[in-house]
């Protein structure tokens, strides 16, 4: 009896013992069993735009058309090679799904995504490229026992470029023509506007920097040429023009201008996916500066310079009569918000007087996380832009590329047409003096004019102004340690009317205030004026803001410092550029 | 009934008959049966409650009659009754209690006396437990033993199980495992604390090394209570009482005193004011008007209409205690039946409580509430003259019910953000008021008002919980047994939340929604696992050759676990009325997550006792151990052995002359290794995630994205855990005086973190490695005293027992380090603050001006200083940093230990030396119970935390933006003025609190030191000696529960509870907002039938 009880526990130990303590997760698959239809790669690509096409935000990249409460590291001096970080998370994702495509028997399938692929990785290296000039080029994801594949050095920035235009080729090649109704996946047309941007860029930065040793300039610029106008030609794009400010709405109207917008992203409210870009601007304190207003046109087309005393012209007086889109883009006398809130730009809150109204659709969207106008990434407008300089830069530009491209903006802006001939023949000394680096040549003066159109048609959105400034060689005069930012003109203590409704609104006053106005600003303590008592207001008084800008250094950022230390621990080298070893 | 007139008769003869005769003296002496006398002993008339304690020689003299019966009680000995004798002398013979030596301790897989423990093991008895007004058996816990750290987050009852054992052996994951009669995965939090009989805790690798890869962080064994043998005994027991918080909540309610307090500052700062635009200029004035208004005045409304419709508001309304219940009710009965047979016994217990939440003020619309409901039933049967067979099943429910959002702790953070007393919350005609304009559009209370009144929103969570465990237990042969275990332990939690969107008025007659805070939802997750155990096991027991005591214990376990967590939610719900999926819209979306989670263990263990006549003792365990989360790698299955040794000094012959005062000595030495198999599973596998993504292609709702997991780490392994113990235990007059200490080292090897760097081209983060160690050193201390005293001619039993613990943890090993004293370095003291000196705030401008001139503008401790619109330079009253290093910049320098700038440690985060004292006493029928517990030293940094703006909001108060809800009524008292230059706050400049303001900079002028001693618990009973024929036992008590405290922070902030303060489990961690600390009162009735 116990003999058996004794058996039968031993058993029952046995049994246990041949447990296996096999478990694979349930709940998840391995990359062994993915990437094999439409619907694991679209998933799995859907991260690449998070990943890598930046959110509705203005607050970046301060420069000499707009500020605000924070300055960029390159205006303060402040970047250094210590606290720099490159990501490359974004490019193993990418690369990871391009290497497991054969796992997908659907060949059309494969090859659609491999165009997805390509986009965001040429999308990803031109912007390593624009900051860092060299970098390392990987096409595929290496494993970290591959140190010497792992650990090598950047490569040259003409071998990345050429790499980038060749997966853009591909991508316009192999893309869809459309794909979402409100254009939010990439396409063939996405394609084309980005080699467009990443081919001028390159093209003018080599122009403009020959001092870095950079040539081939013309050979960029021809592929922007190329592509700009494979995009003009074929595309079904064109500017959005309907109701009588098609330029504003473009950009507060939650519903994406289809006809215009290329690429862009979309919020909602509802759902949770927002932004503050109408809250920033308020609180956020934007400003655009008097040089940036100085670039409008008159309505007429003539030169806001040629007016008589320009230089002192007060708020209400100088944005009277101006190009159209001044109006849709900067807090001028009438604004009213979306539905009939008149706005009084009386208080002068921004650091310059002048504050931006694009984006901002009636009062509610400015409160935090209630914007959810789209974000635009590309629009026909830029191809144009694009188009347009790289041919004037290659001084292959006709009237009838005028008229494909600068003109139809202008033509929208309800402004004149420009004249080829008539630019050239007299190039603005206002613009001259903006750009002091342009090229001389027959064509000085229509480049100013597509870079003044640019300026005004681009404003806040992308690329940003600075990197304009940067591949022009135009950042050391236009940042403020040269050239302080100046905002609107005050002549002195007094009152007046900021919505030409006859009626004055804003008290300014040197000790005490006079009147009873709703708004009563104090020389010196709610704004410091260039000359004391009158003058400009001034953004960022009493201190000079930015470092001393050098040009053989500071338009290429400094590569991670604690990314060359960690290659030289595995006794490998992480080349540094120019300049910034020490700093 | 006829029992009872028979003793009423007998008293009422006797007592006077007694008195007649003549008490005489009777002197004498008390000895052990060795001639050894016997002090302390308590000898009394029994008749006249009238006695003596024994001096030194052990004499005595008391007053009796011959014949009354006189008692003699000490403890450690049996109590005798001897009758008076007619002489006057009367030696009495006391026979040694031998109840400690018989004691036994439950351990892993069977008992053991523990006079022959050689590993660290603690138990804390029913008796600390009992009668404490806490809402769950975790909460009495806190304090009772000083290895076993019990983290209160907050006052909320729902709140999980936070414990560790000598701190938290691991920077991974690592928990004790706790187990309920031998079932895994024990929640004392979800257990009745009345069933509980026995928690033995486990605290070296040697004890624990029988349970393997779990126990690396410790063992809590929890025995429940079991039926004896006899006629049933039924046991109800109620008390009742209210629950306010620890901290008190004297703040400004008062509109204008609000008002004139915060414009100043906002004026300073911003040059405006902050309650004042357009056609409301009149806002000091109206309040001003209001001021004495503490209700509503009609012909002076709170809300007042301008000619556009607009709301105003002036009110004096006490957000506080309309939105928090500060007195909470709660009621717990408990009813248990006991009783068997020789053959059979059961035990059935049943409990009922619930308690009001704090967020039930007057304007809740679902008030918040806590109820649980507990039922266990054990039966023991001895089956076969061999075989006896166990079972015992318990269900437990706690059910929870709230107002808000989802997350209750956000709710509660929320709300400490601008609820100005002007506001009201509704407006006349009952619409919410969320945006007011005269809030510069801002939501009120971060948009949680409208939510939190809202009777259609309400969150239930409902905790179920289903164990069964079965035990078969045979008698083999002559000391081998054999014992086969099944264990079921089945969770099942499910949350409904019933969200909508807020609708508010800011005009009257105009309705506004918003559904930014809480949309129009309904959300239902269910999170169950399954847990089954199995154990089989022999142990061997013999004696032989005279003193050699062998006991041996082998077996197998084998364990699998499943846990699915299901959350579907439905946007867009037909009707407000409804909360059910099937209540649906065209519009509506429903989205569903899941996860699984899931592992198998199996492990063969054995250990091996041996004693030599109780004088040597050795113990050697070990277990090998298979775990499935090591699935992916070479190595799922580890060994780990362990062996203790012990010798009981006072057995040795030599020491037989100092026994009459020294019972037991014994010293212990433990040394064990365990691996921690508590690491995410599949960690070592890539595997392909997915999830919702914010990036919109359309308007059909969030997409889905995929992704892969962290890449392999291919030689991964598990961590060790190696502690060495050494411990002393020691007890004098006849154990009356007992002492117990431990020291150990606890070093935790190839703990799985970040590895060897890889360059950022990697695109992912460095693969994790087994590359860090870690140390631990402490100590625990108790020493207990108990004795009984003569107290007014009434024996009075009383004893005290103090405890002290002690642990540091400290890095000892990186393979790859950047020396970063904001990660982990060698020699790093985990825990530690780093800072910068504060010498004192500036005592006048031209000071400041000085020191501005002197150090760098771009330092990032001044910058929010400088950026300030109409004031960007220091002044008097400002917080001076020093510069430590003397380079003129305040800054952290290249943020290492060889280089921190004016960084240094000014603290530390983790609790030392916490303490316990306990003092029980028992005197004629009045019992009373007092428990103090608390912790020595530990330091809080009160800053902003989980976002740039949200921080200490209740510490900082008017340092903070947005406006803080809850400002004491003396808080500008302590703020620095000209006129008050020695105060503890700085000049008030409001939002510099938060990480990039001068106050969000740790520095050690505002570090708090958040050490305190709580008065835990006192409980007074009396027990009714009436009716005994109906009733065994009567006892009536008072209880309160965290009483009162002290703590060195009660200086600088009185509104924070300093454990609330450091907690990490509530929204906002380390800020000490959350769910207030319960302080509670209470009645009782314990009723034995």
């Amino acid at each position: 009896m116990k003999k058996k009880n004794i058996i039968l526990t031993a058993l029952a130990v046995i049994a246990l013992s041949s447990c296996d303590l096999t478990l694979y997760p349930e709940h998840e698959t391995t990359p062994e069993q993915y990437f094999r239809n439409e619907s694991d790669l679209l998933l799995w690509s859907n991260n690449f735009y998070t990943d890598n096409l930046s959110g509705a935000d203005i607050g970046q990249n301060d420069a000499d058309d707009k500020i605000d409460n924070g300055l960029s590291a390159y205006i303060t001096g402040s970047r250094n090679a210590s606290t720099q970080s490159w990501g490359f998370t974004s490019l193993r994702n990418i690369n990871y799904m391009l290497d497991h495509l054969d796992q997908c028997e659907d060949l059309q399938v494969r090859k659609k995504y491999e165009a997805v692929g390509r986009f965001f990785r040429a999308w990803f290296y031109f912007l390593r490229v624009r900051t860092y000039g060299d970098v390392p080029w990987f096409d595929h994801v290496v494993g970290s026992a591959d140190k010497d594949e792992l650990y090598k050095d950047r490569d040259d920035r003409g071998y990345v470029m050429d790499k980038v235009l060749e997966d853009i080729r591909f991508a316009a090649d192999n893309l869809p023509s459309s794909w979402e109704r409100n254009n939010t996946r990439v396409t063939k047309w996405a394609a084309l506007a980005l080699g467009t941007r990443a081919a001028l860029y390159e093209g003018t930065f080599r122009k403009y920097h020959e001092d870095l040793g950079l040539t081939d300039a013309d050979k960029y610029l021809r592929i922007a040429a190329e592509m700009g106008k494979e995009f003009i030609d074929e595309s079904p794009f064109s500017l959005y023009n309907e109701g009588t400010q098609p330029y504003r709405d473009l950009f507060w109207q939650k519903e994406p201008k289809t006809q215009e917008v290329i690429l862009c992203r979309v919020y909602s409210v509802d759902l949770g996916v927002s932004h503050s870009v109408p809250y920033n601007i308020m609180f956020g304190r934007t400003s655009m500066t008097k040089r940036f207003m100085n670039h409008y046109l008159m309505a007429d087309g003539t030169r806001f310079q040629d007016k008589q005393g320009w230089e002192t012209m007060t708020y209400t007086e100088e944005t009277k009569g101006r190009d159209p889109r001044m109006a849709q883009t900067v807090l001028c006398p009438g604004y009213t918000y979306n539905g009939s809130t008149a706005v009084v730009p009386s208080k002068l809150s921004s650091h310059t007087g002048y504050e931006p109204i694009k984006f901002v659709g009636d009062a509610a969207s400015q409160l935090v996380g209630n914007g959810e106008h789209p974000w635009i990434i590309f629009r026909a407008a830029e191809v144009y832009l694009n188009y347009a300089e790289a041919v004037a830069e290659l001084g292959t530009i006709t009237q009838t590329d005028l008229d494909l491209t600068i003109n139809k903006i202008r033509s929208r802006a309800k402004m004149p047409m420009l004249s080829l001939e008539k630019a050239d023949a007299n190039p603005d000394p206002f613009l001259l003096s903006c750009y002091p680096n342009v090229t001389r040549s027959a064509h000085t003066g229509v480049i100013l004019e597509i870079r003044r159109e640019r300026t005004v048609e681009l404003v806040l959105e992308e690329p940003t102004r600075a990197w304009d400034l940067f591949r022009w060689k135009e950042a050391k005069q236009a940042l403020n340690h040269f050239n302080p930012w100046y905002g609107c003109y005050i002549p002195g203590a007094g009152t007046y009317d900021m919505d030409n409704d006859g009626k004055d609104d804003l008290e300014v006053y040197a000790s005490t205030p006079a009147s009873n106005l709703p708004t009563r600003l104090q020389i010196g303590k709610d704004f410091v004026l260039s000359e004391g008592d009158h003058g400009y207001i001034v953004g960022y008084p009493g201190t000079d803001r930015g470092g001393d800008w050098n040009d053989a250094i500071d338009y290429l950022w400094p590569v991670p410092k604690a990314q060359i230390e960690i290659y030289a621990d595995q006794g490998y080298k992480l080349s540094q550029n120019n300049g910034w070893d020490n700093r | 009934m006829k029992k009872l007139l028979y003793i009423l008769a007998v008293l009422l003869v006797s007592i006077p008959a007694l008195a007649q005769r003549n008490a005489h003296p009777i002197k004498g002496k008390v000895t052990e049966a060795s001639g050894t006398p016997v002090v302390g002993a308590y000898v009394y008339n029994t008749v006249t409650s009238k006695g003596d304690v024994t001096s030194l020689d052990g004499s005595f003299e008391i007053q009796a009659v011959t014949g009354q019966i006189v008692k003699v009680t000490c403890m450690g000995y049996k109590e005798v009754e001897i009758a008076a004798p007619a002489s006057s002398i009367l030696d009495v013979t006391l026979e040694e209690d031998n109840e400690m030596l018989e004691e036994t301790v439950v351990v892993g897989y069977g008992t053991q006396k523990k006079i022959n423990l050689t590993g660290a093991v603690s138990v804390v008895t029913d008796e600390a437990l009992k009668d404490r007004p806490t809402s769950n058996g975790l909460r009495a816990l806190q304090g009772v033993d000083p290895s076993l750290n019990v983290i209160i987050g907050s006052g909320n009852p729902t709140e999980g199980q936070n414990i560790n054992i000598r701190g938290v052996p691991s920077v991974n994951s690592s928990t004790p495992l706790v187990l309920i009669d031998g079932i895994p995965e024990g929640q004392l939090h979800q257990l009745n604390s009345n069933d509980i009989e026995s928690i033995s805790i486990l605290k070296d690798a040697s004890a624990a090394a029988i349970y393997g890869a779990k126990a690396s962080a410790g063992v809590i064994l929890i025995t429940t209570k079991s039926g004896k043998a006899g006629k049933a005994k039924i046991n109800y027991s109620f008390n009742g009482g209210v629950t306010q918080p620890t901290t008190p909540s004297d703040f400004i309610t008062n509109g204008y005193d609000y008002v004139t307090l915060i414009n100043p500052l906002y004026k300073a700062r911003y040059n405006y004011d902050f309650f004042q635009t357009g056609v409301y200029d009149t806002v000091v004035e109206q309040t001003l008007l209001r001021k004495d208004d503490v209700k509503e005045n009609p012909e002076r409304p709170w809300v007042t209409i301008d000619d556009d419709g607009n709301y105003h508001y002036y009110g004096n309304f006490d957000w506080y205690h309309n939105i928090f219940n500060t007195n909470r009710r709660h009621q717990e009965h408990n009813l248990s039946i006991s009783g068997g047979s020789d053959k059979v016994k059961y035990y059935i217990s049943g409990r009922y409580y619930d308690q009001e939440g704090t967020l039930s003020g007057p304007i809740i619309g679902t008030k918040e509430n806590y109820s649980s409901y507990a039922f266990r039933a054990k039966v023991d049967a001895q089956i076969l003259k061999w075989a006896r067979w166990t079972v015992n099943g318990a269900v437990n429910s706690n059910n929870q019910i709230y107002p808000g959002v989802t997350n209750e702790a956000l709710t509660i953070a929320g709300l400490d953000q601008n609820l100005v007393p002007i506001f009201t919350p509704t407006n006349p005609d009952g619409s919410y008021v969320l945006l007011p304009k005269d809030l510069r559009n801002v939501f009120l209370g971060t948009g949680r008002v409208a939510e939190i009144q809202n009777p259609d929103t309400f969150h239930k969570i409902s905790a179920n919980r289903i164990t069964l465990a079965n035990n078969l237990h045979l008698d083999l042969l002559k000391g081998l047994t054999f014992d086969a275990d099944y264990n079921l332990n089945f969770y099942h939690r499910i949350y409904k939340d019933r969200n909508l969107e807020d609708t508010y008025s800011n005009i009257i007659g105009t309705f506004a929604t918003t559904n930014r805070y809480s949309k129009d939802s309904y959300r239902e997750r269910t999170y169950d696992y399954l847990l089954h155990s199995a154990d089989a096991y022999f142990t061997y027991d013999t004696t032989f050759g005279g003193g050699n005591n062998l006991k041996v214990t082998a077996g197998a376990n084998y364990e699998t676990y499943r846990l699915v967590d299901n959350t579907v939610t439905l946007t867009g719900v037909g009707s407000k009325d409804l909360a059910t999926f099937n209540s649906v819209t065209d519009d509506s979306i429903f989205e569903v997550t899941q996860d699984i989670s899931a592992y198998k263990t199996l492990g063969f263990f054995g250990r091996l006792n041996y004693d030599f006549k109780g004088r040597y003792l050795l113990e050697l365990s070990g277990r090998y151990d298979g775990s499935s989360r090591f699935q992916g790698t070479g190595n799922i299955w580890g060994f780990f052995p362990s062996a203790s040794i012990g010798w009981r000094f006072t057995e040795e012959p030599f020491m037989e002359p100092l026994r009459s005062w020294w019972s037991n000595g014994k010293i212990r030495f433990s040394a064990g290794s365990l691996g921690n198999q508590q690491v995410t599973p599949y960690q070592f596998m890539e595997t392909i995630d997915s999830g919702t993504i914010s990036y919109l292609f359309d308007n059909s709702g969030k997409p889905q994205s995929t992704s892969v997991s962290a890449p392999n780490s291919s030689d991964l392994t598990w961590e060790t855990v190696t502690t060495y113990n050494a411990g002393l235990d020691l007890a004098f007059f006849n154990n009356r005086l007992t002492f117990t200490g431990d020291a150990f080292i606890r070093d935790t090897k190839g703990m799985i973190t970040s590895g060897q760097p890889v360059p950022t081209v990697y695109g992912a983060s460095a693969p994790k490695a087994n590359s860090t160690d870690l140390r631990t050193t402490g100590y625990e201390l108790m020493l207990s005293w108990k004795n009984t005293r003569n107290v007014l001619g009434s024996p009075l039993y009383y004893n005290i027992t103090a405890t002290l613990g002690d642990y540091t943890r400290k890095i000892t090993y990186l393979s790859y380090e950047n020396r970063l004293y904001s990660g982990n370095y060698v020699g790093k003291t985990l825990g530690e603050i780093w800072g910068y000196h504060v010498p004192g705030l500036f005592r006048s401008d031209e000071e400041a001006a000085l020191y501005q001139e002197a150090v760098h503008n771009a330092s990032n401790v001044y910058q929010r200083v400088y950026n300030m619109l109409t004031d960007g330079y220091l002044r008097a009253g400002d917080v001076k940093f020093d510069d430590a290093n003397g380079d003129g910049y305040i800054n952290n320098g290249s943020g290492t230990v060889e280089n921190p700038g004016d960084m240094s440690i000014i603290g530390n985060t983790t609790p030392r030396y916490t303490y316990g004292l306990r003092l029980e006493g028992n005197w004629k029928g009045f019992d009373l119970s007092v428990f103090f517990q608390g912790v020595g030293k530990r330091d809080w940094y009160p800053t902003a935390n989980v976002d740039a703006i949200y921080g200490a909001n209740l510490f900082w108060q008017l340092y903070t933006y947005p406006i803080p809800s809850f400002v004491e009524k003396d808080y500008a008292d302590r703020c620095w003025t000209e006129a008050n230059p020695d105060a503890y706050f700085p000049r008030v400049r409001v939002i510099t609190c938060y990480n990039g303001g001068p106050l969000g900079q740790n520095n050690d002028r505002y570090l708090q030191n958040a050490a305190y001693l709580r008065f835990k618990n006192l409980t007074v009973g009396y027990t009714i000696p009436a009716l005994k024929s109906v009733f065994s036992k009567i006892r009536v008590y008072a209880s309160g529960e965290n009483i009162w405290y002290w703590s060195p922070m009660k200086r600088n902030t009185r509104v924070i509870d300093p454990e609330l303060a450091v907690s990490t489990t509530t929204y906002k961690s380390g800020t000490g907002s959350g769910y207030q600390m319960p302080r509670t009162f209470c009645l009782g009735i314990d009723v034995t039938f």
